[in-house]
């Protein structure tokens, strides 16, 4: 598919030259841009995220210095199976934190939002969600169970802003 | 049975709480880096009240005594009871000062706490 994409654009960017068997690319001119229009979709979340979840399902129990349980595996692919369907490719890498109260946390406090997703298990998550450009806002704070909708506008904001 | 919030740490006490380095979040937005409201979830969140330490001649370096690369972090028990939670000292064996703020943390209260909250010591180390 990204081949295909690449052959059609570059296409796009090649004059031919009277009957010679040789064109001319003007891709050649833009080089970057014909670059980064072929690039398959980044996929640096995963590493980023995955390698964080590995580490926090293998700590102990206690792992803050006082009772915290350790993040389930089954919570670390919950975040996994979440952010696969939100992440676009120009959203920001969120931070993952493990939480005092077992589970693991996604967040992201940037463009002027603040938004976190604290996931305790498969379906019992909490969304916190401020957007500093609308000062008169209440921040959103919201269970979300078996609905995730409320997390695409975040994260559309986010993606654009 | 509910455990009961008897004043005994008085509303300006500051409670110190140790934060683990992956607890702690750049916030581009205040340009900060800070605990996350993560660090705050436990429904029996353990923390030193200062003035028990004071009284029994410790300071906030007791509360990272053997936790090297921790950062400690403060709020005062008034801003927790702010949000209804119950503050009640619970020592241990080998800490007088050990405290307790229970309740249940939603994203709003742990975020409350959060926006209570300063440096006592920050780590720039990891261990």
């Amino acid at each position: 598919m990204a081949r295909a994409n690449a052959q059609r654009v570059e296409d796009l960017f090649y004059e031919p030259t009277g009957s010679s068997a040789s064109a001319s690319p003007k891709a050649a001119n833009y080089p970057n841009f014909v670059s980064a229009f072929n690039a398959p979709p980044e996929r640096k979340w995963q590493i980023e995220v995955q390698s964080r979840l590995l580490k926090y399902a293998k700590m102990q129990n206690g792992w803050d210095s006082y009772r915290a349980p350790p993040v389930g595996w089954d919570t670390g692919m919950f975040a996994l199976y979440i952010l696969n369907d939100v992440m676009r490719t120009r959203t920001p890498i969120p931070q993952v934190v493990p939480s005092a109260a077992g589970g693991v946390q996604l967040e992201w406090h940037q463009k002027g939002i603040d938004l976190e997703l604290h996931i305790a298990g498969p379906y019992q998550c909490e969304l916190w969600f401020r957007d500093h450009q609308q000062p008169n806002d209440p921040p959103v704070s919201l269970e979300l169970t078996d609905n995730f909708s409320a997390l695409l506008r975040p994260i559309e904001l986010l993606t654009t802003r | 049975m509910a455990a009961v919030d008897d004043g005994s740490i008085a509303d300006d006490a500051r409670l110190l709480r140790r934060i683990r380095p992956d607890q702690i979040v750049d916030d581009e937005n205040s340009g900060t880096r800070r605990p996350s409201s993560a660090a705050f979830k436990d429904a029996e969140l353990s923390v030193d009240s200062e003035p028990i330490l004071n009284d029994n001649g410790f300071d906030w370096r007791f509360s990272l005594q053997g936790h090297a690369g921790y950062s400690l972090a403060q709020f005062t028990a008034g801003h927790a009871r702010a949000k209804m939670l119950p503050v009640i000292h619970t020592p241990l064996q080998n800490n007088p000062a050990h405290s307790e703020v229970h309740g249940k943390k939603t994203q709003g209260v742990a975020n409350h706490l959060v926006a209570g909250t300063s440096w006592v010591h920050l780590e720039l180390k990891s261990p």
